[in-house]
């Protein structure tokens, strides 16, 4: 059991090592023991996935659902610290606690991933949000970084507080807190649909927060524009990927296929969100912005998945899962590569024929926006494939055809991003940050082509990550 | 199972969840109307005291410690979220001088 918990000790001790080497031994020893620290933790979690599930007391399971997510939370951690170190060195800031907190979020995301029990679930999430607040916020001089971390201050706390008022009714009426047992008594009860429905409901909304789902997505746009890039990326991969993991212990599909309401609500919000977030992302100038309409969109394909009954469900959505987090690492891995000190480089105009100067980043990020759009070959058309094939197993034409529909949208605004990039030459440079003596920072460069490799390798020989999948959540 | 709760008459679970829906919902009343940003962190403390009343009301219907155990939860994670809010409204504060949080709003669209 204590084997199986390997990863989160060695995050825990290294919170509590960095903090005392910070303020005992050398004040930028941070980020070095951070990086450590996630990949000590990614080694164990990808060595100690446990054969059969195990239970570690009543508030955590060990099982295949469980390392993948700690997998990905922590592989996304530790790119984002690898980036964090070039971005953040260009400013004056003191960025002792970035990694700190970087690492405190990167535990809530593994606690959430094996969390079993209501009491785990609000650590986990806590673990995630209050971090995510002072890392948006963590430039101070910055006002829309100020903005951005109180914004999400505000509506992580109403999420947290819907979360927490749900699972209490959820006990009033099933008597347990731990999630087998709760939805299981739920499942034979019946006789008290009303305060099971809104509690369900009051639930939900507080994850599908995390997931900016569309009536709570009124976040997104704004943190991932305020925040620092590396940040915008924890935002947009680590907390995500947490909360689906979570959304999948809770809802096993048989809930959620045999009620007629959860479904119909769980159908109504990924419509809405494909779409919004789509016709949103059409108008925007600000990449990040853009960006942040676009994982909208994404989060209402990935409940396709969810909702979908059948034997390819549970596979097509934690495959959906993983193609997202490396996807949009090296998409905003890019942009944050690209960003400096003096420009967060966020606006489009700034990318014009930017191929032309910076072709390997540009490259990694036209591939990522590909494979978002799901272009065959790439990781996103693997995943939107498998989703869809869900869709259709189960019979839900109306999502499938609104997949395939929004991704027809998507295509105009994602093909802009890369028209601009290769095609505007002659407009180019001009009082942009870009100086053209600064190579790109290494380790940087090498994390995101990472994952670029790995959008390619899982978009040409998806059996091996499905096969893996599958023998996991099996 | 059952704590000795006999001296006095037994106040039913419906009766204590509506008390918490109902400060649940003046909380989320006060984020929602409220500008002063300090104002806007204390209604978010009542949505969450809410959500552990409601809590405390569950536990006692089951006869568990549970419910209290997690109020104190919420307890500890409402104090977090407040030492982290504080020190963004003093920063917010020294930036833009003002509590006003529509006027420390900028991003559109």
């Amino acid at each position: 059991m204590l084997l199986d918990l390997l990863p989160h000790l060695i995050l825990s001790a290294g919170i509590v090592i960095a903090l005392l080497a910070t303020a005992f031994v050398r004040r930028n020893a941070a980020p070095g023991i951070a990086v450590v620290a996630l990949a000590a933790g990614l080694i164990a979690a990808l060595l100690a996935a446990p054969q059969v599930p195990a239970r570690a007391t009543d508030l955590f399971v060990l099982d295949g659902l469980s390392s993948l997510g700690a997998v990905l939370v922590l592989f996304a951690s530790l790119s984002i610290a690898l980036l964090s170190c070039p971005y953040f060195g260009e400013h004056d800031e003191p960025r002792a606690e970035l990694f700190v907190l970087l690492l405190l979020g990167a535990l809530g995301g593994t606690v959430l991933a094996s969390s079993s029990h209501i009491a785990s679930l609000i650590l986990g999430i806590e673990l995630v949000g209050i971090p995510l607040v002072a890392m948006a916020a963590y430039l101070r001089g910055r006002e829309r970084a100020l903005e951005a971390g109180f914004k999400y201050l505000v509506l992580s706390g109403i999420s947290s507080a819907f979360l927490l008022f749900g699972a209490a009714l959820l006990y009033a009426a099933s008597g347990s807190l731990s999630f087998g047992t709760m939805v299981a008594s739920l499942h034979r009860l019946g006789s008290q649909p009303a305060i099971y429905h809104i509690g369900a409901v009051l639930l939900t909304a507080g994850l599908g927060f995390k997931l900016a789902l569309v009536p709570f997505h009124l976040w997104a746009p704004d943190v991932y524009e305020g925040a620092p890039a590396p940040v915008t990326i924890f935002a947009a991969t680590v907390s995500k990927a947490a909360a689906v993991a979570v959304l999948l212990r809770l809802f096993p599909q048989p809930v959620i296929g045999s009620d007629r309401f959860l479904f119909t609500l769980f159908a109504a919000v990924s419509l809405a969100s494909m779409t919004l977030g789509n016709v949103l992302a059409l108008r925007q100038v600000s990449i990040k912005r853009m960006l942040a309409y676009s994982s909208i969109a994404h989060s209402g394909y990935l409940l396709i998945g969810l909702i979908a009954g059948g034997t390819l469900a549970r596979p097509a959505t934690a495959l959906y899962l993983v193609s997202y987090v490396i996807t949009n690492l090296g998409a905003f891995g890019a942009v944050s590569l690209l960003a400096g000190a003096s420009s967060e480089m966020d606006d489009l105009a700034h990318y014009r024929g930017l191929f032309w100067r910076r072709p390997l980043a540009s490259s990694v990020l036209a591939l990522a926006v590909l494979s978002l759009l799901g272009i065959p070959l790439t990781a996103g058309f693997i995943a939107k494939y498998s989703v869809a094939a869900a869709g259709v197993e189960s019979r839900h034409f109306v999502l499938v055809i609104a997949l395939v529909m929004n991704t027809a949208i998507s295509a105009s605004y994602y093909l802009r991003i890369i028209m601009t990039m290769f095609f505007d030459h002659e407009l180019s440079v001009s009082g942009d940050a870009w100086r053209a003596a600064d190579p790109l920072p290494r380790t940087g460069l090498a994390v995101v082509m990472l994952s670029a490799v790995l959008v390619i390798a899982i978009g040409v020989m998806p059996q091996h990550l499905l096969g893996l999948i599958e023998r996991l959540l099996d | 199972m059952n704590f000795e709760v006999s001296m006095f008459p037994a106040v039913p679970l419906e009766h204590s969840l509506i008390l918490a829906a109902v400060l649940f919902c003046l909380g989320l009343a006060g984020v929602l109307v409220r500008r002063n940003i300090v104002f806007l962190l204390m209604s978010l403390e009542v949505m969450l005291n809410a959500a552990g009343l409601a809590f405390v009301a569950a536990g006692s219907r089951w006869g568990e410690a549970d419910g209290q155990v997690m109020f104190v939860l919420i307890l500890t994670v409402a104090a977090a979220e407040t030492a982290v809010g504080l020190a963004l409204v003093l920063n917010l504060y020294r930036h833009f001088r003002t509590l006003d949080a529509r006027k420390a709003s900028f991003m559109k669209g």
